[in-house]
């Protein structure tokens, strides 16, 4: 049985997974591009699921399927994301999102935050989708193609990169500029 | 997986959303699931009851145009091209778009293929941005088959946000072109022949081809002027129905940007 049959013939039906699942959306979304994207763009990600959920596949949750719609509407602004990346792993300064407790101003964690959004800014966008629903949404690999529409091994073949990406970058002795290394050619 | 474990406390600890936030989106889904238009007021005539016929059938072509502008493939153009392309689609500034169409839809699913009579609308790219357009091919309601025509409808209405680029409801494929460009997710293929004349065909797909998870979707064929980077035709085979899948080719009659002087305006205005 697809994942939100009952809403083919009941609309509204659609509802509880808006209660259900709008925060985690949110969240992920608010992790990658900030708060303000993260506003538009999990609004716009329930209302394309509801319109296209004849495509949602499994027979679980639909969790994974929505982070999958959430991140396809990422792509549109890879180039964002990934000067915002930058911008945060040169400065320190994160910018875009907000904290549940700005009082503790996290300057313990904004230097390690700096050095990973360096490494998420040189991976490949595909490895970085892959690693993010991994780490920030909390999919299994296999939730991850269902996310993706990829084969699972396509999936362990992203992962395997962005881990040796990450190893390397997160090895380097101190943050380096990422103004002129030219990564990320590919997205 | 240690390496990979450490992106869990990435901006560990945002804020959850707010409640406008939430409101909002709530807002707009509950627009959508009661099948009112969500990106654009509209005037529809003469059937006025009937909203959804009118962006149903705009949505056919707004999902021919833009729905795979979206997604992305690595950057592998021919030298010039996206510099070519960003400038000859830079709008002129106030200016009023218009575009007549013809769609030809075919269905081995439904045993059906049915060109309609061209489509037309305007688009005033200066706020409030407004729209009017007289499209073809809207669906019968009734009748499952994607090859059944209803009369033509004239709708119109305000566009929010500007620039059109949306999946549903009225598009501008040129505003949609020149989002893909600047994200990086479209893709020069190379000229070709198309109808008697040279073409330029673009790809705007992931390698899926789709925008929305969809399993068996192909990938959309898109071909502009090589010169100005307009439409000329663009064929989904992605197209859905009742009575099962679609393919709907879209072939641009005229694609130009008016004056916006008064007389133009009024073109696009359907109060």
């Amino acid at each position: 049985m697809d994942c939100l049959a009952r809403s083919l013939n009941e609309p509204k039906a659609f509802t509880p997974i808006f209660d259900r699942h709008f925060d985690a959306v949110h969240r992920y979304l608010h992790r990658r591009a900030g708060r303000d994207v993260a506003d538009e763009l999990a609004a716009e990600t329930f209302a394309i699921a509801f319109e296209r959920r004849t495509s949602c596949r499994g027979t679980g949750s639909a969790l994974p399927w929505l982070y999958g719609i959430a991140t396809n509407l990422l792509r549109r602004r890879w180039r964002a994301e990934r000067r915002q990346l930058r911008a945060f792993a040169r400065s320190g300064v994160d910018r875009w999102v907000n904290y549940e407790d700005e009082a503790a101003s996290r300057v313990d964690d904004a230097a390690f935050g700096a050095r990973l959004a360096g490494a998420l800014a040189t991976m490949r966008r595909s490895e970085r989708d892959a690693l993010l629903l991994y780490a920030l949404a909390g999919l299994s690999y296999g939730e991850i193609a269902i996310a993706l529409d990829v084969p699972v091994g396509t999936v362990r073949t992203w992962l395997h990169r962005a881990r040796e990406v990450a190893r390397q970058e997160l090895a380097e002795p101190a943050p380096r500029s990422l103004a002129n290394s030219g990564a990320d050619v590919n997205g | 997986m240690v390496e990979l474990d450490v992106f869990r406390d990435f901006r560990f600890g945002v804020a959850e959303p707010s409640a406008d936030a939430r409101e909002r989106a709530s807002v707009r889904l509950g627009t959508v699931i009661e099948g009112r238009p969500r990106r654009a007021t509209s005037i529809l005539r003469p059937v006025r009851e009937r909203p959804g016929r009118v962006m149903l059938a705009f949505a056919a072509v707004a999902v021919a145009t833009a729905v795979a502008l979206f997604v992305s493939v690595p950057w592998k153009s021919s030298p010039g091209f996206l510099e070519r392309a960003q400038a000859a689609l830079t709008p002129p500034a106030g200016t009023v778009v218009h575009m007549k169409w013809q769609e030809t839809r075919s269905s081995t699913d439904a045993a059906c293929k049915v060109t309609f009579a061209p489509s037309e609308m305007w688009i005033d790219q200066a706020p409030p941005y407004r729209y009017r357009g007289i499209v073809n091919g809207l669906p019968v309601p009734g009748d499952p088959s994607p090859c059944a025509s209803g009369p033509p409808i004239e709708g119109g209405g305000t566009l929010e946000p500007p620039p059109v680029r949306g999946y549903l409801g009225p598009g501008d494929p040129a505003a949609a072109f020149r989002e893909a460009l600047e994200n990086g997710t479209a893709r020069d293929e190379g000229q070709t022949q198309l109808d008697g004349r040279t073409v330029e065909r673009i790809r705007f797909t992931d390698p899926k081809g789709c925008f929305v998870l969809e399993p068996d979707c192909e990938p959309m064929a898109v071909f502009v002027d090589p010169e100005t980077f307009y439409p000329v035709r663009i064929v989904n085979p992605n197209g859905n129905a009742p009575s099962g899948r679609f393919s709907s080719d879209v072939r641009y009659l005229t694609y130009e940007y008016l004056p916006g002087n008064a007389e133009n305006r009024a073109l696009a205005d359907i109060r």
